[in-house]
């Protein structure tokens, strides 16, 4: 084994510009596919921060009506039981239950519907920074009465800290919702159809305005760990009766998202295949040229009493020496790239930044750092340079090395 | 006794199309020791016949029996295992392994074999100090003139200790200097190691050092002619 190695290496050097060309174009694809896929997968983890962990959750217990019907007869009475189920759970980072209602705000001349948003202001601040989003004013309270709304809607119903709005909507049971509440902070949301409709009162004020004592319309849980959705969906719907509870996560949620998220994914595996595949053309030219180049000698060696088997050993280490020097220096080049714009995420302006907000989106490009996505980079630059060798090496075996130590081939 | 033996060995090339007859049906007998050279004008079948009895070749007709075994019956893989263990070869240009050191082309075959390393380091300070290439042992082949080449192709071939040697054409791109030098090491070896060297040749001082001359004609013994008989 450490002959065909050591063999392998000084062959391998033979001829150093060609093997520099290949493994260069190795180098440069892995830092384009690690680039590239960093970028997707932060805009992926941006998705879910941004407009899952802010607005559903990563899962939601809701009354088994509510998703179809999203009315507040439909609520959830918030047990005791229900209540130490959650709170005990080590999985979750953010437990926030709500009550969420569509009504009408008004303001002077101006009305627009708007959704009133009960939260516990610690909590939502948890989940989506949104005191740090306060622009005027102050953020909610756990007592009083104000609201915090966002600036679109401040500027549409001419609004500003001090003033009140009037909202009107139904209550539970069908009951008139009705009150004029002071805003007490505005905030500046990236996403605009928060900024535009979202009205953020505490759980209280919420309870008193929909006669909601006791109830909720969900309790959003965010995960510590996303890749515990699936174990922790399932704990939740054998630990809860589904014929009163419903257990949701995101993604049936927020369908368009996912939709949005799998066919990116799907057309970005797809230009990384393309990279990967010109790049595996590249290996096996020179993995080709290498074998050809070498009949003579091969064809000696097997003469000598190699077995063809032995140089296919050897081929083999030659071009996985490749792949992986290829691989392990672009790995190690990428990773200061991916590690700057992780923490310096490339902002997106102009048109394309209203197109980010339409999809309640930060406009910001973020680059993930996924070791397995890494891994994943040189485990392909690794497959690519077998399944490049394989039909070069094949064709050790076929020589005809008589007619070619006497020059005939 | 006969270490090789050729029995009524053919070998035609293309049988089917333009049927080409390099071998003949030679029959023939090399015993322990002997230091040969088969002669004869080129496309006479000196190298097909000796890629026969070297296991490279599978004949068309007869038999080739090394220590009465038939080799012609063996598959490719047993040929590839009976060329390491038995045969020795030297090829006309050198075919040394380029990325390795002189040591190491010697060290290889033996390597092969599983030989230990203090049999392969024994063996191969030897059999380069015999060739008079030990001060070169670290060189690679392109760094050695085409003398000092093949005298390490010969140590390369006696290394594993062969039954015998093959050579084809050792000398064809040798000089007169380096051509002597190449004989007097391969008869030094002959009769210390008493290893079976054939040659294929038609360099003149090749055929006078050889003790037996043999000469083909369109694939068949002309002429077999014993020097010392």
């Amino acid at each position: 084994m450490k002959q065909t190695l050591i063999f392998a290496w000084r062959n391998l050097w033979r001829n150093k510009r060609r093997t520099l060309i290949t493994i260069s174009s190795i180098v440069f694809a892995v830092i384009i596919a690690s680039f590239m896929r960093g970028m997707q997968l932060g805009s992926y983890d941006k998705m879910l921060n941004d407009a899952i962990k802010s607005t559903t959750g990563h899962l939601s217990i809701m009354d088994k009506d509510f998703w179809e019907s999203k009315t507040l007869i439909n609520s959830l009475e918030y047990t005791v039981e229900l209540d130490s189920l959650i709170a005990s759970d080590p999985s979750l980072s953010i437990r926030a239950p709500q009550i969420s209602s569509g009504c009408l705000a008004s303001s002077g001349r101006n009305t627009r519907g708007v959704l009133i948003m009960g939260v516990d202001p610690e909590v939502e601040d948890q989940r989506s920074g949104l005191k740090g989003k306060i622009v005027e004013g102050a953020y909610l309270s756990e007592e009083g009465s104000g609201v915090v709304i966002g600036g679109m809607l401040a500027k549409y119903l001419h609004l500003k800290v001090g003033d009140s709005l009037v909202v009107l909507g139904q209550g539970y049971m069908g009951m008139t919702a009705a009150a004029e509440l002071e805003v007490t902070g505005i905030f500046d949301h990236p996403m605009s159809m928060i900024d535009k409709r979202f009205i953020y009162v505490n759980l209280n004020t919420a309870r008193d305005l929909f006669f909601m004592e006791g109830r909720l319309t969900s309790v959003d849980l965010v995960l510590k760990d996303y890749n515990d959705l699936d174990v922790t969906m399932d704990k939740y719907i054998s630990a809860l009766d589904t014929t009163v509870y419903d257990v949701r996560s995101w993604k049936s949620m927020n369908k368009v998202l996912l939709q949005q998220i799998e066919s990116d994914n799907f057309f970005g595996i797809i230009i990384i295949g393309i990279l990967y595949l010109v790049i595996g053309f590249g290996i096996f030219g020179t993995v080709l040229m290498m074998v050809m180049e070498r009949k003579r000698e091969f064809s000696v060696m097997m003469a000598l009493g190699l077995r063809p088997g032995r140089l296919v050993r050897i081929v083999l280490a030659e071009t996985i020496m490749m792949g992986m020097i290829g691989a392990l220096i672009g790995l190690a080049l990428s990773f200061p790239v991916i590690y700057y714009f992780h923490l310096n995420p490339i902002p997106i302006t102009g048109e394309n930044a209203e197109f980010y907000r339409e999809f309640n989106l930060e406009p910001i490009l973020e680059v993930a750092i996924k070791p397995v996505s890494l891994f994943w980079q040189f485990l392909i630059v690794l497959i690519l340079s077998i399944v490049a060798a394989i039909g070069p090496v094949n064709s050790i075996s076929k020589f005809n090395f008589v007619s070619i130590i006497r020059g005939r081939e | 006794m006969a270490v090789i033996e050729s029995i009524d060995v053919h070998k035609t090339y293309n049988p089917e199309t333009i049927p080409v007859r390099a071998v003949d049906g030679i029959s023939v007998s090399f015993d322990a020791g002997e230091f040969t050279a088969i002669v004869g004008p080129s496309g006479c079948g000196k190298t097909t016949f000796l890629n026969l009895i070297g296991g490279l070749e599978k004949p068309t007709q007869g038999k080739v029996l090394i220590d009465e075994k038939d080799i012609s019956k063996l598959s490719i893989r047993e040929m590839t295992d009976y060329r390491l263990h038995n045969i020795g070869f030297v090829f006309q240009a050198y075919n040394l392994i380029p990325v390795m050191s002189a040591y190491e082309n010697v060290a290889f075959i033996m390597q092969l074999l599983k030989f230990t390393k203090k049999d392969i380091a024994e063996r191969v300070e030897y059999l380069l100090r015999t060739m008079s290439v030990w001060d070169k042992r670290d060189e690679r082949p392109n760094t050695l003139s085409g003398g000092q080449q093949q005298r390490v192709a010969v140590a390369r071939a006696l290394a594993s200790k062969p039954k015998f040697i093959l050579a084809d054409e050792p000398t064809a791109n040798l000089d007169s200097k380096s051509t002597g030098t190449l004989l007097d090491l391969m008869h030094h070896i002959n009769e210390t190691e008493n290893t079976t060297i054939i040659f294929s040749t038609h360099d003149d001082r090749v055929m006078e050092r050889a003790r037996r001359l043999i000469q083909l004609d369109d694939g068949k013994i002309v002429k077999d002619e014993h020097k010392g008989a």
